[in-house]
């Protein structure tokens, strides 16, 4: 598939002729460094894209085109088929709701749930990722970097999702939140059997947890394979130049 | 918590005895001023004997300022130069007139502005972006005694389907239902032109207000989440934009004064604005001051209000700590 931004100067082709599998209850990765076109790529994975950006192509999710669904049809399909973990979550939550309460709606609007079941649903979602009532009833602004992490977590698992699509979830927490919130959602994916795409620009976090791996350069896939493979051999002067980066900082990193 | 609410407090009664300074000082300087007046042999000797009694003119000033205070605290408000009443039992009536007014024309001006703003930045570039942009700009532009003129003209004069004048008919209809009618019938117009005049500023206001929050992640990611259109819009995105909607509700306040005054004295209605002006006119000054000091208080009350809304709004407020990054 394809996708290009459309600016009043000129138009952006982010992504290009992508054709990309993500196999389903497996961790996938997407590595590549910065503006490589892998926010754009999820973002039209989820028809999340600005107005007037021309998406291209097919994205099939068990045989249906989503590029080809109607409006409604992929709001359904929206968090229950298909949930979204951001950059940073800081601002994915909504700063004048608690976190409570935002989960506690998507059950409400999106499972049908009475209130009472979706507040105790809740509880429920928020002790998988150590959290509690506590942290329920406050507002985003309250919890810090890494609990709000793991709230969004458990808000993105909360419709049991087939697939967990996590863009540099952990790009704005220091090292040991990373570990702690990355361990979260791994457990998470391999407990409930959800397939996970993982955006990273952390060659060596990628490694660590995932079945697959693809790197990403300037809006194309131009590498794939399991991630020992693409270690030991990187074909693509890109990853070759991800890998020394890393090399320089991690090192001792498998 | 407590700092916030001891703050706006404090706030509140340092605005009421700026009020009353502001009374007490300047109707001291004004010509025809309560001290000349006493000189002013055309005054009868009972005026200048009242006007000593409220202002307690043969004391040292700081003494004057403090009963000044006390009376106005107490609702002692003096006896009209005019009327020979007191000016309390005369304002006491038109006080529900004042706030049905004001209060109805603030109360639907910011819901249709509201409302025409949030449709506005559902979809921008579309027709009704376009007409809010427009109307909303046309709606604040216009100097309101014109437009009030031109209404009662028109709705009042060439077609009359409201009335001229007045608050009530006279003589007063029958029965309390025919009443109540009877007095819509009469603010109808009134609010209708406040409500024309005062839509525009909240609809653009609002719809810039509700463009920049619709652009911030949290409401992509609420998209994410497949939650209805609708429920993005008032839940997530006016909720998250109201706190700011409320400071434009103290900011309007202020025209409450002027309000009063240019709309009761169109529509002649029997309100706290008409006797300000009608008291002025007719030098009155214990009515004047005291028919400021009302609206004055009617402005700090709604003021308090709309912070108390603010806070509730606004969690980062409501749990007094500030929001960290
Ligand atoms: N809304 C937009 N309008 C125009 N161009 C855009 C828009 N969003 C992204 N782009 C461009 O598309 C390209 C890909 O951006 P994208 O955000 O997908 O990269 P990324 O791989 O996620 O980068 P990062 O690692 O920094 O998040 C960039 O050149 C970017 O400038
Ligand atoms: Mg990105």
């Amino acid at each position: 598939m394809s996708i290009t931004y459309r600016t009043p100067a000129r138009n952006v082709p982010a992504v290009r002729d992508v054709s990309l599998e993500i196999p389903a209850g497996r961790i996938t990765a997407i590595v590549g460094g910065s503006g490589g076109g892998k926010s754009s790529l999820i973002y039209g994975i989820l028809r999340l894209l600005p107005p007037r950006t021309e998406l291209s192509g097919s994205i099939f999710y068990d045989g249906t085109d989503l590029v080809s669904t109607d409006e409604e049809w992929m709001r359904e399909f929206r968090w229950k088929r298909a949930a979204l973990i951001t950059q940073g979550a800081m601002n994915s939550l909504t700063p004048v709701l608690t976190v409570g309460y935002q989960i506690s709606e998507v059950l409400q609007v999106r499972l049908g749930l009475s209130r009472r079941e979706a507040e105790k649903r809740t509880l429920e979602l928020l002790a998988m990722t150590n959290l509690t009532q506590i942290h329920a009833r406050k507002f985003p602004h309250e919890l810090s970097g890494g609990e709000k992490q793991r709230a969004v977590i458990s808000m993105a698992v909360s419709c049991f999702p087939g697939l967990l699509i996590a863009d540099e979830p952990t790009s704005a927490l220091d090292m040991i939140t990373q570990a702690e919130v990355v361990t979260t959602l791994v457990g998470m994916v391999r407990d409930q059997g959800m397939g996970l795409l993982l955006v990273t620009h952390d060659l060596p976090l990628a490694n660590s947890v995932c079945d697959d791996l693809a790197v990403m350069y300037e809006g194309r896939i131009v590498e794939t394979g399991t991630p020992s493979k693409i270690l030991r051999s990187p074909s693509h002067e890109h990853t070759r130049k991800l890998l020394s980066a890393f090399s320089f900082k991690g090192g001792a990193r498998p | 918590m407590w700092s916030y609410w001891s703050r706006r407090a404090l706030g509140a009664v340092a605005v009421l005895l700026l009020v009353i300074a502001a009374n007490f000082f300047l109707f001291r300087v004004m010509p025809g001023d309560a001290v000349s007046t006493i000189v002013d042999p055309r005054f009868s000797p009972e005026a200048k004997e009242r006007l000593r009694e409220l202002f307690g003119l043969d004391l040292p000033l700081y003494r004057q300022f403090l009963i000044y205070v006390r009376r106005m605290l107490t609702f002692d408000l003096g006896i009209s130069f005019l009327s020979q009443r007191p000016v309390w039992e005369e304002l006491k009536s038109r006080i529900p007139n004042t706030v049905a007014l004001l209060g109805s024309a603030l109360f639907l001006s910011s819901a249709l502005g509201i409302w025409l703003g949030v449709k506005a930045a559902r979809r921008r570039g579309g027709l009704t972006e376009k007409l809010v942009l427009v109307s909303g700009s046309v709606s604040f532009s216009f100097p309101s005694f014109f437009v009030q003129l031109v209404l009662l003209l028109f709705f009042a004069y060439t077609f009359p389907v409201f009335p001229l004048r007045g608050s009530v008919s006279i003589p007063l209809p029958e029965g309390a239902f025919a009443r109540a009618l009877d007095y819509l019938w009469h603010l109808l117009l009134p609010v209708g032109s406040l409500v024309l005049l005062g839509f525009g500023s909240w609809a653009i206001y609002v719809r810039n207000l509700m463009v920049k929050t619709l652009g911030e992640d949290f409401i992509l990611l609420a998209r994410a989440r497949g939650l209805p259109e609708g429920r993005i819009l008032w839940n997530h995105a006016f909720r998250s934009a109201l706190p700011p909607v409320l400071t434009i509700f103290l900011l309007a306040l202020p025209g409450i004064v002027s309000g009063a005054v240019i709309t009761e004295t169109v529509f002649s209605l029997h309100g706290v604005g008409k006797y300000l002006l009608d008291s002025i006119m007719g030098h009155d000054y214990p009515a004047a001051g005291a028919a400021f000091y009302i609206l004055g208080l009617l402005t700090i009350v709604s003021n308090l209000a709309a912070d108390a809304a603010y806070a509730l709004a606004d969690p980062r407020i409501r749990v007094g700590r500030r929001a960290q990054r």
